[in-house]
């Protein structure tokens, strides 16, 4: 179980916690993309093997919203920061 | 501040006490926005605390909750004083005072082994908490707001409204859970 | 048989305090100190268990964690803990056990007769067995294989003891109060502020205990340093990551004191772990190996210095490694005689004075009925892997045997470090470790000065059996046989070998046969042991009880049960209560004598033609203030919110990004910049969650704060004909004129006296009012309302009514016919999804998917008849399947008086007139496609 860096509470237990998942990066325009992009991009995402980065929200806490690193193989955390810092 | 306790239990040294809950607000500002941080501080004659932290003022308690959002607790006839300078400071409409009077409960656990009492259902460190630090944590199955009051083995625990019998019930049971062994 | 205090002077026995206790129904004698297995071997008691397969009689071979054969249930009634090693079991007054997998008991056992058959069942023969004849064959078999297999029974009365739970942190834990535990604890103690050391004895000295005192003095030290804290009977489990560690403390299972613990499950994070947990003796293998009287050297050694107990009267002691010395003289201390050491190596510096060595000698076979009586040896050949003539047999009760030692590295397994093959002190050691994690002592094969070993994973076998009697895993019955016939089968990697031969599945985890698989194996095979690795140890390092994890999370406190603020009314008003997502909710309100039925009907009937009141109070209740409400609302909701006016309200529809509906509720505008958004009960939460989440991700430049109010306010509807007269005698200062106050509109007084809201909106289809008050008050306001109604027949109506209500006009529920696999238009709500704007959701709306002829579309359906159409049932048009009737849908509605549900089928809308028939399991129905709303379609009752 992890120790996550909360960046308003610090450390806490993973179970604090809720996940959404990679970051995703790729934005599309849904006035013109096609089913198949828009779908893609709801749906799809890198799922990369090492270094990415995730959302989560401290839920049980100040239920703030933060980015961190995590090494998908190792689960080694890295840098981490507040919404609009993410790409 | 505090005045009146609603009811409370004796477990050895331990005591669980509920007490008359005070007026409530929350209080939203984006922590940016100067004009109307310094609408409450001049409302509330002192500044938001910081990210953590609570003060105490003799007519009131204020904690920070989140980077947008501060619980401002006060005796009921002490609130109607404010009220007006709380509204103008929302006026502008950038910021908001919501009551939440009945929608929170507060719990003082305090004795020697109040801390291993929340230690039970608590994985944040408490031993090394300083005073008037603000944490949000869950205690068991409760999402708790605490704060460690001026006195030793001393904690105020606030919670929604309908939780408060669950907490009440496990802070009883896990006080009986800390017997001292032989 | 006991030794005297003369011959085992450091033993930790209490020979002043006698212990009586029962096993296998017989009485027996210990003292305080004793483990349960060191006072069954000092009762001479060798027989204790049958093994697991083939029932062969079992003695004790250990003296801890490593025991394979000795399990026993313990205790008895609601206390009974199946599957205990007697070897961990602390010796108390009345201790009451008994062997597992044995009837009458492990002496005599009648499965015994299984092991007559040994041959026809090696390893993986259940995949090769049990087939048919016929489908369902199987079930026949597996009642019989249920009762067979299987170890102790579980409990059926309930267990009252107290399990908890401890969350504790310290910059260094020290796993393991052996010599070179408390060394480290020491040293960190000097320059930590917190330091905690677990040890799964009952007291600290590991293998020091009993010993002359090489510990003297170091655990009245840490017990004396504040920053220390020693907790003993402790067990850790599991290393996980960031340096978790959980551990299982003992408190005394016997204790009568229902404050105090049984167990206590702890979660402690560290800044760093020291692993000081020792090694474990191996085995060797060898025809006859596991007669009870073999044993690990260092156990019986033990036995004897720690335990006062001699496992045996003559011994003979085999090996592969000079750490047995220190065995021998252990025994010889207390009195054993030893009739011979047999090295398998032909040449060592071991020659302990007064013991006959036999260099280059291996066993042959250990013979014996129900126990040793012999060990039959001869000398190998130079590579081990023959006997040469010349056999020999000596007679002994004791076989005392050392394969080498292996460091305990178990907790490593979960990702704090590797193991890699050592082949100079030839077991696996740690690798790779986490920086935060260190090992030491034996643990880190720090395994004697000048020790020396040879391995040798397995005597040759002599005769075509002997390989079904060399037992690597005593526990589950693995052999040499079995193992090589995985290896002829081409299970070949360890992962595999250990799941087709079970070995290293049992309760030992394979601490004692692990390693001499992986030596075997790879023998077999002719592959290098550094490159076959070991199988992956998993927490728990020993077994935990359900009870330990589960803590005090049973019973009332299992999970919290809200209750409505007006909760106490409801009790007075005769409620019946289920919980529901949390709530303790009222279903309905049964008058006395009235059955279920009947009350349900009456409350449909009250809010029809009277007046009715509900508590509705779990409906989330948001806040929305700033410049950019109006904004916030237009992006989360499908339907258009820029055009409402102060003081009125709409009802919306939240979708998914995927453009499925997941909430609804109406949501009012109190100022030009203040709204009230009202959600569903379960999306109390999940909706203030997803706002925040829009919010703080994507939306961060808004103008607007969303703030959950959901308990402050009660919310009790009073829904009915004469709802207005009813709220008019209550609320003096209010026009509730349909002109001053017309649906969908909110509206700010006092009513009863009290500050609040009233929300005019309808769910039930009846005139109807929202009143909000401070949740405190929520009881006097429903007083108020039931002593004012009484004349105008106000009635309580709970979930069960409301569930009919709101079928009859087809008002759609979250998490019903909206199971978030339906968008607006599949729910007849087409209507409520804007054009002009941009909303969460509505690209997805356009997908071809979302588009197609036969969706799932909203119906009502009427019953043929007077039965009540299943709720799930499946919707048929002849042969084709069409849909499903929603869920809690389906009623017979006293207004209607006929039985009527929704449903959900394809191209619904265009069916509507069609019949189709309805099935369940066990009845078939025949109704009619109508349209949703059963009643008053002009929506006449609401606007009045």
């Amino acid at each position: 179980m992890l120790i996550l860096p909360c960046p308003w509470c610090g450390p806490r237990e993973e179970t604090e916690f809720a996940c959404d998942g990679e970051v995703s990066s790729v934005s599309v325009d849904p006035a013109t993309a096609s089913d198949g992009a828009w779908a893609d991009a709801l749906h799809n995402r890198t799922n990369r093997k090492g270094m990415h980065r995730e959302w989560w929200c401290h839920r049980r806490g100040c239920r703030q919203w933060f980015w961190i690193e995590r090494d998908t193989a190792t689960n080694q955390l890295r840098n981490s920061g507040l919404p609009g810092t993410e790409s | 501040m505090f005045s009146r306790s609603l009811r409370s239990a004796e477990i050895g040294v331990i005591v669980v006490e509920e007490l008359e809950p005070p007026q409530a607000l929350l209080l939203r500002s984006r922590a940016d926005d100067h004009v109307a941080m310094r609408a409450f501080a001049d409302a509330l004659q002192a500044p938001l605390p910081d990210p953590g932290k609570a003060r105490q003022s003799p007519v009131n308690l204020t904690l920070w909750m989140a980077p947008d959002q501060w619980l401002l607790l006060t005796p009921s006839h002490i609130m109607e004083q404010a009220s007006p300078r709380l509204r103008t400071a929302t006026l502008n409409g950038h910021a908001a005072a919501v009551d939440v009077s009945d929608a929170l409960s507060y719990i003082v656990l305090s004795g020697t082994g109040a801390e291993e009492v929340l230690s039970a259902g608590c994985s944040v460190d408490l031993a090394s908490l300083a005073c008037d630090r603000v944490i949000r944590a869950p205690v068991e199955l409760a999402d708790v707001t605490l704060l460690k009051i001026k006195a030793r083995h001393r904690f105020l625990l606030i919670i929604e409204r309908p939780i408060a019998p669950y907490l009440w019930s496990w802070l009883v049971d896990a006080a009986l859970g800390i017997a001292p062994r032989s | 048989m006991r030794i005297a205090a003369d011959q085992a002077p450091f033993a930790r026995i209490d020979r002043s305090r006698p212990v009586r206790f029962v096993f296998d129904g017989r009485s027996y004698e210990g003292f305080a100190g004793d483990t349960l297995a060191s006072a069954l071997l000092a009762n001479d008691v060798r027989v204790v268990g049958r093994s697991f397969k083939l029932h062969r009689a079992r003695g004790i071979m250990g003296q801890g964690a490593e025991e394979a054969n000795a399990l026993v249930t313990l205790g008895e009634g609601a206390a009974t803990e199946p599957n205990v090693r007697a070897t961990m079991i602390e010796l108390t007054d009345g201790l009451v056990a008994r062997s597992v997998n044995t009837w009458p008991s492990a002496r005599v056992d009648l499965g015994a007769v299984v092991g007559w058959f040994g041959l026809l069942l090696p390893a993986g023969f259940y995949y090769k067995t049990f087939m048919g004849p016929g489908q369902g064959a199987w079930h026949i078999y597996e009642r019989f294989i249920r009762r067979a297999a299987g170890l102790g029974h579980a409990p059926r009365a309930t267990d009252d003891r107290r399990y908890d739970k401890r969350h504790a942190h310290c910059d260094v834990l020290v796993v393991g109060a052996g010599p070179a535990g408390l060394t480290a604890a020491i040293a960190a103690a000097d320059t930590c502020n917190s330091v905690l050391v677990l040890d799964e004895q009952t007291e600290a000295g590991g293998s020091a205990l009993g010993m002359p005192d090489r510990i003297v003095g170091m655990v009245d030290r840490l017990r004396s340093a504040p920053n220390v804290r020693v907790l003993m009977r402790t067990t850790a489990i599991g290393l996980y990551e960031q340096n978790l560690v959980v551990a299982v403390e003992r408190m005394g299972d016997n204790t009568a004191d229902i404050r105090l613990s049984a167990q206590r499950l702890w979660k402690i994070r560290a800044e760093r772990v020291v692993l000081a947990t020792g090694a474990i003796e191996r085995p060797l293998v060898f025809d006859g190996n596991d007669l009870p009287g073999v044993m690990l050297a260092s156990a019986s050694a033990t036995y004897a210095m720690r335990y006062a107990v001699a496992c045996g009267r003559r011994a003979v002691l085999v090996t592969n490694n000079d750490g047995i010395a220190k065995s021998a003289e252990s025994l010889r201390m207390a009195g054993i005689e030893i009739a011979a050491i047999v090295d398998t190596r032909p040449s060592s510096a071991l020659a302990p004075d007064g013991i006959e060595v036999l260099r280059g000698h291996g066993v042959v076979r250990a013979r014996g009925r129900s126990s040793v009586t012999e060990v039959e040896i001869a000398p190998l050949t130079p590579d081990g892997k023959q006997f040469l003539p010349r056999r020999r047999r000596i007679d002994c009760d004791l076989i005392a045997v050392s394969g080498g030692w292996n460091p305990t590295l178990h907790l490593l397994g979960n990702g704090a470090g590797r193991t890699r093959y050592a082949p100079e002190i030839a077991c696996f050691i740690a690798d790779d470790l986490s920086p935060t994690v260190a090992v030491v002592g034996a643990a880190a094969g720090e395994l004697g000065e000048g020790y020396s070993v040879r391995p040798a994973w397995r005597m040759p076998a002599v005769g075509r059996g002997a390989p079904w009697r060399q037992f690597i895993d005593l526990h589950n019955d693995v052999t040499v046989g079995d193992l090589a016939l995985a290896a002829r089968e081409n299970y070949r990697s360890v992962e595999h070998l250990k799941r087709y031969t079970t070995m290293g599945m049992a309760h030992d985890q394979g601490k004692t046969s692990s390693v001499n698989a992986l030596g075997i194996l790879s023998e077999a095979i002719d592959r290098p042991l550094a490159a076959l690795g070991t199988t992956r140890a998993r927490p728990p390092y020993t077994p935990v009880a359900f009870a330990a994890v589960a803590g005090r999370q049973i019973g009332a406190l299992y999970a919290p049960k809200r209750e409505l603020p007006a909760h106490v009314a409801h009790l007075g008003c005769g409620a019946v209560f289920a919980e529901s997502g949390g709530w303790m909710r009222p279903m309905h309100y049964p008058l006395a004598g009235e059955s279920t039925a009947d009350a349900i009907r009456r409350e449909v009937l009250a809010v029809r033609n009277a007046v009715g009141i509900v508590d509705n109070s779990a409906l989330g209740k948001v806040e929305i203030h700033g410049p950019d409400a109006a904004i916030l609302l237009d992006r989360l909701y499908s339907n258009d919110w820029g055009s409402l006016a102060v003081g009125r309200a709409r009802y919306g529809l939240m979708l998914t990004e995927d453009g499925m509906v997941f909430d609804d509720g109406v949501t009012a505008r109190l100022s030009d910049t203040h709204y009230l958004m009202t959600t569903t009960s379960a999306g109390a939460g999940t909706v203030v969650d997803w706002i925040e989440l829009w919010l703080q991700r994507a939306w961060r430049d808004l103008r607007v704060f969303a703030t959950p109010v959901t308990h402050h306010w009660a919310d009790l509807t009073i829904a009915g004909p004469r709802a207005r007269d009813l709220l008019g005698r209550l609320s003096l200062d209010m026009d509730l004129s349909p002109e001053a106050f017309p649906h969908l509109a909110i509206r700010e007084g006092t009513v009863a006296g009290l500050p609040a809201r009233i929300l005019r909106a309808s769910f039930t289809g009846e005139l109807s009012f929202e009143v909000m008050v401070p949740a405190r008050s929520a009881d006097q306001l429903y007083n108020a309302v039931m002593e004012a109604g009484r004349d105008l027949g106000i009635t309580p109506f709970g979930v069960d009514a409301t569930l009919i209500l709101r079928a009859e006009k087809g008002h759609i529920l979250i998490g019903l016919e909206a199971d978030g696999t339906t968008t607006p238009d599949d729910l007849g709500l087409g209507r409520l999804v804007s054009r002009k704007k941009d909303f969460i959701g509505r690209r997805s709306l356009t997908l071809a998917d979302r588009l197609r002829p036969d969706r799932p579309q909203l119906v009502g359906l009427q019953s043929d008849d007077d039965r009540v159409l299943p709720g799930g049932g499946v919707v048929w048009s002849g042969d084709s399947k069409l849909g499903h009737v929603v869920p809690m849908s389906s009623c017979r509605s006293p207004v209607l008086g006929r039985c009527i549900a929704l449903a959900l089928i394809a191209g619904g809308r265009d069916r509507i007139g069609s019949a189709v028939t309805v099935t369940a399991i066990g009845s078939q129905h025949r109704a009619s496609v109508v349209s949703p709303v059963f009643l008053d379609p002009k929506n006449g009752r609401i606007y009045v």
